[in-house]
């Protein structure tokens, strides 16, 4: 099946719809260019969130992230999770659909967390082609998004980045770059941040995520960095991001901000930073 | 060398386990995702079992749940999913015991939580209903919206469960269990769920529906119990409600 391009999203800087904004985001209707949702929010047919996106689909584009696919298992895909997507799909016609290079079930336990692969050929040809499975079944394009891990493997042919850049030419999908992801990950096993976002060929790159994360002592005594989602992008991360949309041109971004939500101003606020760097790398060739 | 199917059993093997083998050379690190993925399902539980959590407090709610969560493997991808059986888990635990009607909460709590997932069912023309001739009236079958749950309890439930709600003025003053049984209907006919005290009547007319029965065996159980029931009057509210959301001959 050929993989069809959607309505293509322009590269302004979007939010996350979260329930406690609901009634705030259709009373104020934010200057934000798109919305982005977890689609397991949205797996029920009925009630609330339904009523509540098929509003904000009204007047914006909107793109679908899922966190429980477990692209990476070695586990059969699962039909109905996959059929619950592909419905809602079908419904709100989102201009993206995403998911994570990660793994997140083994002998059909879910374990609801991103966990990292080894970055291996073996774990490439094992997700690469259940990619094409769900781009086959969607009838559209993925994009894959690159995690926050906290302990790597022995085994490994590649490094992240060729990793994530073989896997996604492997699987011919396309890339959402998480920045902060990028950050915590150099920070947590020492490698140079702009290193990797180098190593990214911009064609793949169709999305961009920004958040914020926590550093955590833990108990061998050094620090670690958590990707929590729950406060503003730190300077870094911004950092980082200039050199992405420099290197990149610009591209759809998304401010991630999942727990202890701030008020609805203070998200879009973070979003109109995103998208004034949008704005002045716009002369970057995309 | 190990396959990835190898490492991923391994590795959800020592998530459950904290006395297994060293998965990997930093300990400390593997915590981090222990740490997570209990959290995430304790909290997911939480969500639900907010009355539950209420009634037996944060503490041996939080072994409670971690319990549960390591021994009770999530079989979706969708978190919203796990949970089902976490009341007759409580019912199992030795200090559960001095809260008898501890089952019956996490029941009711996760009804309302499936109410809230169901899908929507709008409101269909009854005016044909009421013009019916008599002999057809009796062949009528109707249908419930798919968020409807109805349970019993040997508990005043709904006072209970009202009681644990974060929005309910604490006045120190309890609920007597001498205030007897409890038949509610839990239902999302809109955006919210509602839970309604029925008395006998009614309740057992809306469960011979539920369970599939015609109108006229509905009405039979109905007047078995309750004599006086204004069958039409009833009907036509819940209609008006929501709760009855379509008929048939």
């Amino acid at each position: 099946m050929t993989v069809m391009p959607h309505a293509p999203l322009p590269a302004c800087a979007g939010i996350g719809l979260r329930s406690p904004h609901y009634e705030a985001v259709l009373a104020q209707r934010p200057d934000v260019g798109w919305f982005e949702v977890h689609s397991e929010n949205y797996f029920a047919e009925g009630g609330a969130p339904a009523h509540y996106l098929e509003r904000v689909r009204a007047d914006y584009p909107v793109s679908f992230h899922g966190v429980g696919l477990s692209l990476g298992s070695t586990d059969p895909l699962d039909p109905a999770h996959l059929g619950r997507l592909q419905a809602l799909v079908d419904r709100f016609e989102p201009a993206l659909v995403s998911e994570h290079l990660s793994w997140s079930s083994v002998d059909r336990r879910f374990l609801h967390d991103l966990l990292p692969l080894p970055h291996t050929r073996e774990a490439v040809g094992h997700v690469a082609a259940r990619i094409q499975q769900v781009q086959d079944c969607l009838g559209r394009e993925l994009l894959v998004e690159n995690i926050s891990d906290y302990l790597r493997y022995d085994q490994a042919d590649f490094s992240e980045w060729e990793f994530l850049v073989e896997t996604a030419r492997a699987a011919g999908c396309g890339l959402l770059l998480d920045v902060n992801n990028i950050y915590v990950n150099a920070c947590n096993h020492g490698f140079d941040a702009y290193a990797y976002v180098d190593a990214v060929p911009p064609a793949l790159v169709k999305e961009i995520h920004l958040a914020g994360h926590t550093v955590n002592d833990i108990d061998d005594g050094t620090k670690v960095l958590i990707d929590t989602h729950n406060r503003p992008v730190p300077a870094p991360v911004w950092d980082l991001y200039r050199h992405a949309l420099k290197r990149l041109g610009p591209r759809p971004t998304l401010v991630e901000w999942d727990a202890d939500l701030p008020p609805l101003a203070e998200l879009v606020r973070e979003a109109h930073t995103a998208g004034a760097l949008l704005e002045s790398a716009g002369d970057v060739p995309a | 060398m190990t396959s990835l199917r190898e490492l991923q059993r391994d590795f959800a093997g020592a998530l459950f386990d904290e006395r297994s083998p060293d998965f990997t050379p930093q300990p400390a690190r593997f915590q981090i995702y222990r740490n997570n993925v209990l959290s995430n399902l304790v909290d997911a539980l939480a969500s639900v079992y907010g009355a539950v959590k209420a009634l037996v407090g944060d503490e041996f709610f939080e072994h409670a749940a971690e319990r549960y969560a390591r021994r009770t493997p999530s079989l979706s991808g969708n978190l919203n999913d796990f949970g089902a059986d976490f009341g007759a888990f409580l019912a199992t635990l030795p200090g559960a015991s001095d809260l008898p009607y501890l089952g019956d909460v996490a029941r009711l709590e996760w009804s309302a939580h499936l109410a809230l997932l169901a899908p929507d069912a709008g409101p269909a023309d009854f005016s044909a209903l009421a013009a019916l001739a008599p002999g057809e009236q009796e062949r009528v079958r109707l249908r419930l919206h798919p968020s409807v749950h109805l349970l019993e309890s040997p508990y005043p439930l709904l006072r209970i469960w009202e009681l644990c709600q974060p929005d309910t003025p604490q006045t120190g003053a309890g609920v007597s269990l001498d205030e007897g049984a409890a038949r509610l209907l839990v239902a999302r006919p809109r955006l919210k769920v509602e839970i309604t005290e029925l008395t006998p009547g009614p309740f057992a007319l809306l469960a011979a529906v539920h369970e599939g029965q015609g109108f006229a065996v509905a009405c039979e159980r109905a007047l078995e119990v309750d004599a006086g029931l204004d069958i039409p009057a009833f009907v036509q509210a819940q209609a008006a409600a929501g709760v009855i959301v379509d008929w048939e001959v």
